[in-house]
């Protein structure tokens, strides 16, 4: 069979020009989603058969700029340099040309072979914009394409200029010019390049490495090894600075606006005056000083409510369907055999699998949520509102909704840092959520309160346990930014994207796409793990006989206490016991690990209560049993290390993915529990004092 | 020329509301002051102030699009007003 012909295209382009529907479009259904390596920009790659060829898409992460600043620029310029697709389509709003064709002389720069996806074309007629296309292509040196990317227009006449382009041999790019002083200094330093044989260089093109050198790109100055060209260039930045007033990149940032002008002018007429009025309208509303936030608080209630009332439906149906598959597996069990692979695949697997499972209608409707706010413009106006309380715990306004989506459960709520542009802002979002008190904490609290506290107690305690959350998330977070994720915190300097309808396709791939992440990979972690603490609370088993004696409940009992996992709990007991736990609650926590609502599942076990947790009668049996052992303290102390310690490992494994490495989530686990083990030391020991001494 | 341009310039923050501005200078490192200019923001451009809370938020409106300047970036970014 004849090998098809392979074309290698990117897509670059500014967010909110439209680029995840143009790909979309390109790609249909076949995508692939992963991230690119060493960092935790999501790479989405799929690919199309047209005309005989085969063309391979990779999406560039959506920047402003290729000036290396953040990652995703850094990440975005990399993949053209180094890995030289074919063709590059960048897609720009074609409303709003004087702006995005900014990124493409970037593009030009780089002397790649270039298609401007002029997408947005509906808005830009709407708003009285006429291009001259032949023009304004010679003047760009590329072929430009004009698009409705949400209604589908425009896709063979961009597939068709992709092949075109491809096929060009000569480069059409013309080098961009930069007036006569900054010429001089560049051919100077490029010439320096060229005699000294300098390797970045010979790679990328003299006069682009030339270019970067002189406005200062930190990352060439540093790959280029030359002290004698780096002088050269510290010179000539000096230069231009008396001469002309300001720094070098910005005069050169200035000439390509200079440029990108004269070409507008050229080739583009306004037939009415641009006019924004309704979105000018809304925007006063949604961004009001008083109204902006209630507004914003409804929208996000009735996110919660779709993600964790709607989501319970099906999140029940999958509960039943786990439940049932567990018992379908005991039920058709051959007689006694192999027992304990019977156990690991019932208390192991299906367990664990279901475990990460039901959560999935919860991410699906949440991302649903999200990206409709997002794909309507709206989140970057709750990032405006949010950031007035939020720049106080030095964060931007953007990671308010993580952290309230944390309540909820801290899975989604570690993907939803996802929204966040600054990498430090985003770990220290991502490593601190776990203190905002999720929903699977709610059955500890349930179980606790009641047993320990008085009615009228058991408001204000529970109050006092998300206060404490949230106080210590405020804490923690002005730690991180003092020490760890110390570091300039990025001017808040955002777009306000012009309102849009979000289309139903762009909705479901976005909700699709994180949900099956989330499966893939949260699931291979969590079901290792949950295999690891199977076997840590089965084995080894008791000696045959040793407890016949005993009623089933109490075996149960006596064997968790026989395994690892209750020997752990019983070797800890020292450990533990500063903050007022036996080994009974050290073998819960361990338990707890899993998942938090596990908690009180193993307690009943500990207690020969068997594990029907949802019984009213077994909890009330418990709570009296709690009492007779513990004091209120201790009852309390309970909770706050619940609160305060290791997240469930669903969280760690989703934090280890979305931060890139095992060292966060490890810190992260440890850290918390680090904490979690000193406060509620600190608060039972101050609290025994006290109470010794009334 | 320095001290010249900067008294006739004042820092975007006092900017109220509903006047348009033309840049003067902007007193940023380099990553802020790219960040800006891949914005649209640097010096010689003009642009309207959408919204002023006196908080050292503002929204401006610059070729055809809505830009937030936050606390941080818009003390350092000096103006002249427009007629
Ligand atoms: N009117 C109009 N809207 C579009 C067009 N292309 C995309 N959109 C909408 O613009 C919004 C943002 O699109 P998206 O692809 O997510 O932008 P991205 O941030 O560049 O990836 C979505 O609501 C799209 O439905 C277009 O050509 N015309």
């Amino acid at each position: 069979m004849e090998q098809k012909k392979e074309i290698r295209v990117a897509l670059a382009g500014n967010p909110n020009s439209g680029k995840t529907t143009v790909f979309n479009l390109l790609t249909g259904a076949r995508r692939h989603v992963g991230n690119y390596p060493g960092v935790t920009v999501e790479k989405v790659e799929g690919r199309r058969d047209y005309k005989g060829f085969l063309l391979r898409f990779v999406d560039l992460p959506g920047t402003y700029s290729l000036a290396a600043y953040s990652t995703e620029e850094l990440v975005a310029r990399h993949f053209i340099l180094d890995e030289k697709p074919d063709v590059v389509v960048d897609v720009l709003d074609a409303s709003n040309p004087e702006r995005h064709l900014y990124l493409a002389t970037q593009l030009m720069e780089m002397r790649t072979p270039l298609v401007l996806a002029f997408n947005m074309s509906d808005v830009a007629q709407s708003q009285g914009l006429e291009f001259d296309l032949k023009h304004l292509e010679g003047l760009l040196g590329s072929r430009i394409v004009p698009m409705v990317a949400s209604k589908g227009k425009g896709m063979n006449d961009l597939l068709d200029a992709v092949i075109e382009t491809a096929a060009d041999k000569t480069p059409i790019t013309p080098p961009m010019h930069y007036g006569k002083d900054i010429e001089a200094e560049l051919s100077r330093i490029e010439h320096l390049l060229i005699e000294s044989d300098c390797e970045v260089s010979a790679r990328y093109g003299s006069r682009w490495v030339a270019l970067k050198l002189l406005e200062g790109d930190a990352e060439l100055c540093s790959r280029v090894k030359h002290s004698d060209i780096l002088k050269v260039v510290e010179a000539a930045q000096v230069r231009l600075k008396t001469i002309l007033g300001d720094s070098a990149d910005i005069l050169i940032a200035d000439r390509r606006y200079g440029f990108i002008s004269g070409a507008c002018q050229e080739a583009i007429k306004h037939t009415v005056l641009a006019r924004h009025d309704i979105s000018d309208k809304v925007d006063l509303v949604l961004t009001h000083r008083w109204l902006g936030l209630p507004i914003f608080g409804v929208l996000m209630y009735l996110v919660f409510y779709l993600t964790f009332t709607l989501g319970e439906y099906p999140m029940g149906w999958l509960e039943t369907f786990f439940d049932w598959l567990g018992a379908a597996t005991v039920a058709v069990w051959p007689g006694e055999n192999l027992l304990w692979l019977q156990s690991l695949l019932v208390d192991g697997v299906i367990a664990g699998v279901g475990g990460v499972v039901v959560f999935l209608p919860n991410i699906l409707f949440l991302f649903l949520g999200i990206a409709v706010l997002e794909d309507t413009g709206y989140m970057a106006r709750a990032a405006f509102i949010m950031d007035r309380i939020m720049h106080k715990i030095g964060l931007h306004g953007k990671s308010f909704i993580p952290m309230l989506i944390g309540f909820g459960c801290s899975i989604p709520a570690i993907m939803a840092t996802r929204i966040l542009e600054n990498r430090r802002n985003r770990l220290a979002t991502m490593l601190v959520i776990p203190l905002m008190s999720c929903g699977a904490r709610i059955p500890i609290y349930a179980l606790l309160i009641p047993a320990f506290f008085p009615p009228h107690w058991r408001g204000p305690v529970m109050w006092l346990i998300y206060i404490i959350g949230i106080v210590a998330a405020i804490l923690c977070i002005n730690l991180l930014r003092r020490s760890l994720l110390k570091g300039e915190s990025v001017p808040f300097v955002m777009e306000l994207p012009p309102y849009r309808m979000p289309t139903w396709k762009g909705l479901s791939i976005h909700m699709w796409d994180r949900g099956w992440m989330y499966l893939r990979k949260a699931g291979t972690i969590i079901l290792s793990l949950s295999i690891v603490l199977w076997f840590l609370m089965s084995f080894p088993t008791p000696p045959e006989g040793r407890f016949d004696h005993l009623t089933p409940e109490e075996q149960y009992a006596a064997g968790l206490k026989y395994s690892i996992a209750g020997r752990i709990g019983k070797a800890m007991e020292p450990v533990i016991r500063p903050m007022g736990f036996d080994w009974k609650i050290g073998t819960a926590l361990i338990g707890a690990t899993m998942a938090k609502e596990v908690f009180v599942t193993q307690l009943s076990i500990v207690y020969s209560l068997g594990d029907e947790e949802e019984d009213e009668e077994t909890l009330s049996l418990l709570r009296q049993r709690l009492r007779a052992d513990y004091s209120s303290l201790q009852g309390f102390c309970i909770m706050l290390f619940c609160l305060l310690s290791t997240p469930c490992i669903a969280t760690v494994a989703i934090t280890r993915k979305e931060s890139g490495k095992w060292r966060w989530a490890l810190f992260q686990f440890f850290g918390l529990t680090a904490m979690a083990y000193v406060v509620t030391t600190a608060v039972f020991q101050i609290g025994s004092l006290v109470q010794s001494l009334i | 020329m320095q001290t010249n341009k900067e008294t006739q310039s004042m820092p975007l923050i006092q900017v109220p509301a509903g006047k348009t501005v033309e840049v003067v200078f902007i007193d940023a490192g380099h990553g802020l002051k790219n960040r800006l200019a891949s914005m649209g923001v640097l010096s010689h451009s003009t642009f309207k102030v959408l919204r002023n809370e006196g908080a050292g938020r503002l929204i401006v409106g610059i070729k055809n699009s809505k830009v937030v300047i936050g606390r941080g970036a818009s003390g350092k970014i000096f103006v002249r007003e427009c007629e």
